[in-house]
């Protein structure tokens, strides 16, 4: 893979992230589509280990020092670094292990697995979260319970395998040039 | 380039660290993060900025566009005229009624505003924050006492956290954030309802209201269509009486026949969607932690 157009490739998503996710959000539960967690699956279905493993850590990064986690009662928020690395090193585990039992070069594919290694994702988050809550942090509150939040992230995994499925259009054209072994070698 | 055996060993080194990190590192040791998280967002601003705009003019706050914009610029100078009338009839009562608490009042509402319009530039990673990114800062006067409003003095939220150039606004009607003390304006004094509103998660507030009655007894009760103002003592004095909205429905309380329980919503329509805010500021908030810098450089 190449590592510059990785890093064009994480700043364009992480700009779409930031920039355009809520406005694809539904109603006010916040039911909205990953950019990342798309791109994450093109990476994970196509390259080879460890590099999928490494960008799950570096994109959960990214998405970890942009995640203000809301404290209770609105009293603020705190930036964590490790909730969405270590949930989307475990998704992309998922994603690797099928990526030999499906048809890899179709959009619904990508939609797919991003659909699973997205619920994956989710749990462990709100698994994470839930440690803090119960170690004390002050994170999760009786209006936003974990049971609800995960809810509304399922919803999410759902969004971003649609969203996945659209992306991959697009992805699928410029994947050689990020050294992404989309075609099918031939003996 | 690192060897691939190299990397084999750092993963799950790096795994650990991260396992750490997420879980038991305490949150006050984590202050060094949000420095970086400022980093983060800068670098992604160039592109979130522009499609934050492009998405806030295709999906916008408010689906009125048949309004002018002579007629809205003429609604918000009506609506902060009506908000300066209140304060003061918000004032003269509190004057009135007790001397004794008249340079806390004069402070209280005297205080001059510093008005900066941030537009917005994006929101968080995770939507489950509520928070949306302004461009405005610590650069702008912009601190942590600050409030957020929309267009017609519409309060949209309060600011948590402030960097140099930018600052976080966390919307007022959240779900998680707290409830606020209201007045629900009955007439055109400032005989007002004071209720306390909870924010529901569908972006309207809800909550119970004070039980008054009238010198023949009779229950006075709020109607649909009033308007609710911000009265809470602990937001700063240039977020009170900034409005909440208006009384869409008005229920008895399960807890009392007596009682009654209001739901607000706000005057526009999505908060979340609106592309600029007005970030007020007391202006003698900012002189305090100037005068607190002060203090702390001399004694030095």
């Amino acid at each position: 893979m190449n590592g510059a157009a990785f890093v064009i490739a994480a700043w364009i998503f992480m700009g779409l992230e930031l920039g355009l996710k809520d406005a694809l959000s539904l109603g006010s539960v916040h039911v909205a589509p990953s950019f990342m967690f798309c791109l994450l699956t093109f990476i994970a279905m196509f390259s080879s280990h460890p590099k999928p493993t490494w960008c799950a850590i570096g994109l959960g990064v990214l998405m970890d020092l942009t995640f203000r986690v809301p404290l209770r009662d609105g009293i603020g928020t705190v930036t964590l670094i490790g909730p969405y690395s270590i949930a989307y090193v475990v998704g992309v585990q998922l994603i690797t292990a099928m990526r030999g039992l499906v048809i890899k070069r179709n959009p619904l594919t990508v939609g797919f697995l991003a659909f699973t290694g997205s619920i994956v994702t989710q749990v462990v988050l709100v698994g994470v979260l839930s440690l803090r809550m119960w170690w004390g942090d002050p994170i999760f509150g009786p209006s936003n319970p974990p049971s609800a939040e995960l809810l509304a992230r399922l919803g999410s995994a759902a969004y971003t395998g649609l969203l996945g499925c659209a992306i991959s259009l697009v992805m699928f054209p410029i994947a050689p040039w990020m050294g992404l072994q989309v075609q099918a070698r031939r003996r | 380039m690192l060897s691939p055996a190299f990397t084999s060993r750092l993963l799950p080194a790096t795994l650990v660290l991260l396992v750490v990190c997420a879980i038991m590192v305490p949150m006050r040791f984590l202050a060094w993060t949000r420095p970086l998280g400022q980093l983060v967002t800068a670098f992604a601003a160039p592109i979130s900025h522009p499609l934050a705009a492009f998405s806030r003019w295709i999906s916008p706050a408010e689906s009125s566009p048949l309004v002018s914009e002579k007629v809205r610029e003429l609604e918000a100078r009506l609506e902060e005229t009506q908000r300066e009338l209140r304060r003061v009839q918000l004032e003269n009562k509190g004057l009135l009624r007790s001397l004794e608490e008249l340079h806390v009042l004069a402070e209280i509402t005297a205080a001059p505003v510093r008005q900066v319009a941030a537009p917005i530039f994006g929101s968080s990673s995770d939507l489950s924050s509520n928070v949306m990114r302004a461009r405005a800062g610590r650069q702008q006067g912009v601190d942590t006492t600050s409030v957020a409003t929309a267009s017609g003095m519409q309060l949209v939220g309060r600011v948590v956290t402030v960097d140099d150039r930018t600052c976080d606004v966390m919307l007022f009607t959240a779900k998680g954030a707290e409830a606020v003390s209201a007045m629900i304006f009955i007439d055109a004094t400032a005989n007002g309802l004071v209720c306390r509103l909870s924010p529901t998660g569908t972006g309207t507030l809800k909550g119970p209201v004070e039980d008054r009655r009238d010198g023949a007894g009779q229950a006075v009760e709020p109607a649909i269509g009033q308007v609710v103002r911000l009265n809470d003592g602990r937001w700063a004095s240039c977020a009170q009486m900034l409005l909440i909205g208006k009384v869409t429905a008005v229920e008895p309380s399960p807890e009392g026949p007596l009682r009654k329980i209001v739901t607000v919503t706000p005057t526009i329509e999505r908060l979340d969607r609106v592309s600029e805010v007005i970030i007020r500021t007391s202006a003698s908030s900012n002189d305090d932690s100037g005068a607190t810098k002060e203090k702390a450089g001399s004694k030095r």
